[in-house]
């Protein structure tokens, strides 16, 4: 009888080791996933975008961004076609960090005439003469890491040719095209006066519930200043939001 | 013997002839004197009454004299002396002002020529003290023209000395004026109106009755029997024909006449129009001639309101300060206005679009949006979710609500984000829903009415793991820094909105609050919000009142599932508990007082249940009775009725501008729960921003505004015959109009009356003068004291403050059946002039009384002219 129950207990252990060393062997074989929130800032009316060579978004309107979920896709090389032009700017390799947060920023007007990497500082008009470039597109990623304080506000130059500064408690900061400048310890109510090229912009953020940091970029529509706003999500402010639904439901 | 006999007859014939002729000189001699003496009488009445017709010459021009060339004057009295009649007196433009006080008796021309100069106050002073001394008369007299004797009552004038062309004093007069207006006239006054309706607070001069038991003049019969001999009453004294005894008569002659007394609307003289007619104010919101459109005509009303009463738009705080921006103000009441008096339902839009004018239209408290998860594939990558919006609707008004055969389209803008796997984000659709319907809202009665569902699809570029969610609002919406708004058509007209562009001045948006959610299963989800009723923070409140709801920025704050069966209520008033609060008894006590709670909505048994499955809730009885507002949709009858109106001022409890730190509204804009006063004291605050003060009291529209209409003979000045001054009106008579005055516009209360008029018209009378129509806000109190009416309105506390807890509509009632009835400018006159003739020793050997009715017909271009209506002499 012994015997047999310690047969029993043995076959148990040996049935829980299998399981744990499947799941385990499991667990292994998933694909390790990343969130990528794609921030179209561009000053191009529209983009198509394909990733790794393959047509994800085949219009993406300026202004507009990617929800984030997780997808597989740790490494990716991204392609910007201005859809008006077929003009088209392709990014480095980028690696994401697996189990990670973060925005892909995608800034430029397409223009040849501004070497890659920056965007046109102002007084810095096109001629002839000017070299040509690729198409100036910038792809720029922003981890969404939790801080201590939110919010944190990150302001993005995405305006080629365009100075901006933005004025915030009493401080005024300067921001260059293809730059950004971070404010911390930010209310989550808060009303700002950014100045591009010497025109107001009232740039009011106002979260209530699920409070995050965030991202503003300014970009060019239609040859004018324009900006948007995109939230960083992170594991953090995903369980808060979880937290949250599991109250209203 | 023969001749002695024949001597002695010729003596006897001589002596007969001597003594005939005698007797005949004697006779002559007698009848000379006779007729002298005779002559000599004549000629004295003759004088007597010269110097009689030159004082009622000296009456008319000294009433001429008064009132100039303002068509504005203005009709008072005042008691000078313990036991003596008041004194008729005519102010130029006001009646406080004295130098252009004039007393409406004979006076010394040396005196009367002091008229508007400086000296003229001390000229006053001597005057009044001169009527008490020996100078003076009593035209009252023996004979009791004016009143009987009994009451002791002198009505005594100055002497004032004829003298003729070489110097000599040949005679006196001696004059008073009377105000016909002053009386109640029998063949008028008849009774045979009302004034117990609870809608038509006027109907004419027959709705006051001489014969109430609180306040009789006359008795039945007499009042019958004068109504009988209406065709041989001609004359004021032909009134005593009526009366059993002539006692009878001389108790109530004083209070009584026999003319039409038609009086004409003037607008008061201190202001930018004053001595025009005031204005019609049911032409002004329906006649095209005053503005093609109804927009045209509302900011035509605002520009009367702004140009005359100069401090009116400062009434809303949040406003205050620039003319352009207190315009709006005024507008939006112009709005409700037209509104309240136009037959259409559709509200009037100013300000550039604003849905200002509140019509007679439901009203939206609370909104339930569905949602639900019809598909989720996630190896192609799409999903679908339904929306669909329930929108319950008030009838805040008195009268019934028919929307039958109309189309209501509810929209909701800037709604939520969709995450979806890695899918671009974008916004559900507005929701833009649209049905028939033929639903008819009762008073005070909450429906439901159900829009239909929608469907939206969303995608992403590869296989999804993830369910489509949303973020919590604002930042989750399509604009990140705002709510949802709605907005509610009936027929195509947008009738009701949450704040936002063009309403200013401000930037203030507000909208339906959307918390954050994951579909992650097919079941509904619910975000059900409710019209803000900020209770915390009392001082800046918004007392959800959806008359206001277009100008309030508060969000509408938002129950999910987990609160929509145990938290919303529906077809029915929400229970009192986060964030919902609406209970009106408690949240409107500082504002109208709303004396009862519409019943509690019911509960949904499940999420499965929409609120229009829900069952209505048993409504007592009274909730009918109990919808807080009115809106008559037709002309009004008493310019009282102007205390119907939506009051759009933004202001808190204590009439301040609401303050709040919150970003990124600098201004809390809340409001609502008010009308305007017209007819109880004016909302008060302790501050500067106290609506009890001159310029700012909504009784003052009543200056500006009539409901008459104007006559042939009226000069293009509204008239109304049988109205009564209460600058000169007796108590007994101004308390006869009171004693008719049923109140019955709340019917969850008894009909009530006023239980001491006598006391009310005492108040009236002790707090003369008034120069304008408005300044009986002086006596408000008197209609605002629950102990003045039988039975009693009952009495609530709060806030420091006792109220009648009693609907506004019917706190405002009294004054609004009274004030038809009454007028400051006063046109019938009964001149009653004294004249003596002096002998050649200057003592007086004759003396006349004429009796006249004088009335002021307009003249073209300012001032008037006197008409003769009537004249006696004896």
């Amino acid at each position: 009888m012994i015997l047999m129950r310690s047969v029993l207990a043995f076959c148990r252990l040996g049935v829980i080791a299998c399981l744990i060393h499947g799941s385990q062997a499991l667990a292994q074989t998933l694909p390790a996933t990343t969130a990528v929130q794609i921030v179209n800032a561009t000053s191009v009316p529209a983009i198509a975008l394909r990733i790794n060579d393959r047509i994800a978004y085949e219009n993406f309107p300026q202004g507009l961004k990617t929800a984030d979920s997780p997808a597989s896709l740790i490494k990716a090389i991204y392609q910007a076609e201005d859809t008006r032009t077929g003009s088209r700017a392709t990014s480095a390799e980028i690696t994401y960090e697996a189990g990670s947060n973060q925005s892909l920023v995608i800034l430029g007007d397409f223009s040849t005439d501004v070497p890659p990497g920056v965007l046109r500082h102002p007084g810095r008009a096109l001629t002839a003469e000017e070299k040509q470039y690729p198409p100036n597109v910038l792809f720029q990623v922003f981890s969404h890491a939790a801080t201590e304080s939110p919010v944190r506000l990150r302001i993005i130059n995405g305006m080629p040719g365009r100075n901006l500064s933005v004025v915030a408690s009493g401080r005024e900061i300067f921001v260059k095209p293809g730059e950004f400048a971070v404010l911390s310890g930010q209310p989550a109510i808060a009303r700002y006066v950014a100045r591009v090229d010497g025109e107001k912009i009232s740039l009011l953020m106002r979260q209530e519930g699920l409070i995050r940091n965030a991202i503003v970029i300014f970009y060019l529509k239609s040859g004018r200043p324009a900006f948007m706003r995109a939230f960083e999500n992170n594991a953090e402010s995903n369980r808060k939001r979880e937290e949250l639904e599991r109250e209203r439901e | 013997m023969r001749r002695r006999r024949s001597k002695a007859a010729s003596l006897i014939t001589t002596l007969l002839v001597i003594v005939v002729l005698s007797t005949i000189a004697v006779a002559f001699l007698q009848s000379t004197s006779i007729d002298r003496l005779t002559a000599k009488s004549a000629k004295n009445i003759l004088q007597a009454e010269l110097a009689a017709r030159a004082g009622l010459n000296a009456a008319i021009a000294q009433i001429l004299t008064a009132v100039g060339t303002n068509s504005a004057f203005v009709t008072g009295s005042t008691n000078y002396a313990v036991d003596h009649g008041p004194l008729v007196m005519i102010g130029r433009t006001n009646l406080v002002d004295s130098i252009q006080l004039m007393p409406l008796v004979s006076a010394p021309p040396d005196l009367m020529r002091k008229f508007l100069q400086t000296e003229w106050t001390n000229s006053l002073t001597t005057l009044f003290s001169d009527l008490v001394g020996a100078k003076s008369v009593d035209i009252n007299g023996r004979s009791g023209i004016i009143q009987s004797t009994t009451d002791n009552k002198l009505y005594r004038a100055l002497w004032v000395l004829i003298s003729s062309s070489s110097g000599e004093q040949i005679g006196r007069f001696a004059f008073l004026v009377l105000d016909e207006n002053a009386r109640v006239n029998p063949l008028i006054h008849s009774g045979s109106g009302t004034m117990a309706s609870s809608i038509d607070w006027y109907s004419g001069p027959s709705d006051i009755s001489l014969t109430n038991s609180s306040a009789p003049i006359l008795t039945r019969p007499e009042q019958s029997a004068i109504l009988a001999a209406r065709s041989h009453l001609l004359t004021p004294e032909s009134l005593a024909q009526a009366f059993e005894a002539k006692t009878n008569y001389d108790r109530v002659k004083h209070l009584l006449t026999v003319q039409a007394n038609e009086t004409c609307d003037v607008i008061p003289a201190a202001l930018a129009s004053g001595g025009r007619p005031k204005h019609n104010i049911n032409e002004l919101a329906t006649n095209s001639l005053n503005g093609a459109t109804a927009e045209l005509r509302a900011n035509r009303i605002a520009g009367i309101i702004s140009s005359n009463l100069n401090s009116f738009s400062s009434r809303d705080p949040s406003l205050r300060g620039l003319a352009g921006e207190e315009m709006q103000y005024l507008r939006r009441l112009a709005a409700g206005i037209v509104d309240y008096i136009d037959s259409d339902l559709a509200p009037t839009a100013v300000n550039g679009g604003e849905p200002a004018g509140r019509d007679l239209f439901p009203l939206v408290t609370a909104v339930a949006e569905r949602f639900r998860r019809t598909s989720l594939d996630t190896n192609a990558a799409t999903t679908t979710i339904e929306s669909q919006c329930f929108v319950q609707v008030w009838n805040p008004y008195t009268t019934e609500i028919d929307l039958s055969n109309q189309v209501l389209r509810f929209v909701v803008r800037n709604r939520m984000k969709v995450n979806f796997g890695t899918g671009i984000v974008t916004p559900f659709h507005d929701y833009d829903g649209t049905r028939a319907t033929s639903v008819v809202i009762r008073p005070n009665e909450f429906a439901v009415i159900e829009f239909p569902t929608t469907y939206q699809t969303w995608s992403s570029p590869g296989p999804v793991s993830d369910v489509p969610r949303w973020d919590d609002g604002p930042s989750g919406n399509a604009d990140e820094t705002t709510h949802c708004p709605f907005e509610f058509y009936i027929d195509g007209r947008l009738v009701d909105m949450n704040r936002r562009p063009p309403v200013g001045p401000d930037v203030a948006v507000s909208g339906m609050v959307r918390s954050g959610l994951a579909f992650t299963n097919a079941s509904n989800r619910w975000q059900c919000s409710f019209i803000p009723t900020q209770h915390s923070a009392p001082n800046w409140r918004f007392v959800g009142d959806g008359r206001a709801t277009y100008l309030c920025n508060y969000d509408w704050q938002t129950l999910g599932n987990s609160s929509y069966v145990t938290g919303t209520r529906w077809k029915g008033r929400q229970q009192s508990t986060a964030p919902r609060y609406q209970e009106f008894t408690a949240n409107w006590v500082q504002r109208d007082y709303v004396r009862d709670n519409p019943p509690m909505g019911t509960a949904p048994a499940s999420i499965n249940q929409t609120p229009s499955e829900v069952p209505a809730p048993n409504g007592r009885m009274d909730a009918v009775a109990a919808a807080p507002a009115v809106l008559g949709n037709k002309a009004m009858r008493s310019v009282g009725e102007l205390g119907h109106i939506f009051d759009p001022a933004q202001a808190a409890d204590d009439l301040s501008a609401p303050i709040s730190s919150e970003l990124p509204y600098n201004n809390k804009i809340s409001g609502g729960g008010r009308s305007l006063r017209i007819g109880q004291p004016e909302f008060r605050s302790g501050t500067t921003d106290s609506w009890d003060t001159n310029g700012r009291r909504a009784i003052e529209l009543i200056d500006l505004f009539t409901v008459n209409a104007t006559n042939s003979g009226s000069g293009g000045y509204p008239a109304a015959a049988g109205r009564i001054n209460p600058n000169t009106a007796t108590p007994e008579v101004l308390a006869a109009v009171l004693s008719g005055i049923q109140i019955s516009s709340d019917r969850a209360i008894p009909v009530s009356s006023l239980n001491s008029v006598a006391a009310i018209a005492a108040n009236i009378v002790s707090n003369r003068p008034y120069s304008v129509l408005s300044d009986l806000h002086k006596v408000m109190n008197s209609f605002a004291t629950g102990a003045n009416y039988t039975p009693a309105f009952p009495v609530s506390i709060g806030g420091g403050t006792t109220n009648l807890a009693a609907m506004d509509r019917v706190r405002e009632e009294a004054f609004g059946k009274l004030v038809q009835h009454l007028t400051v400018q006063s046109r019938t006159y009964r001149i009653i002039a004294v004249g003596e003739a002096f002998d050649p020793r200057g003592k007086p050997r004759g003396r006349a009384t004429i009796e006249a009715i004088v009335f002021l017909q307009n003249r073209p271009g300012g001032g008037v002219r006197p008409i003769i209506t009537f004249q006696r002499t004896f």
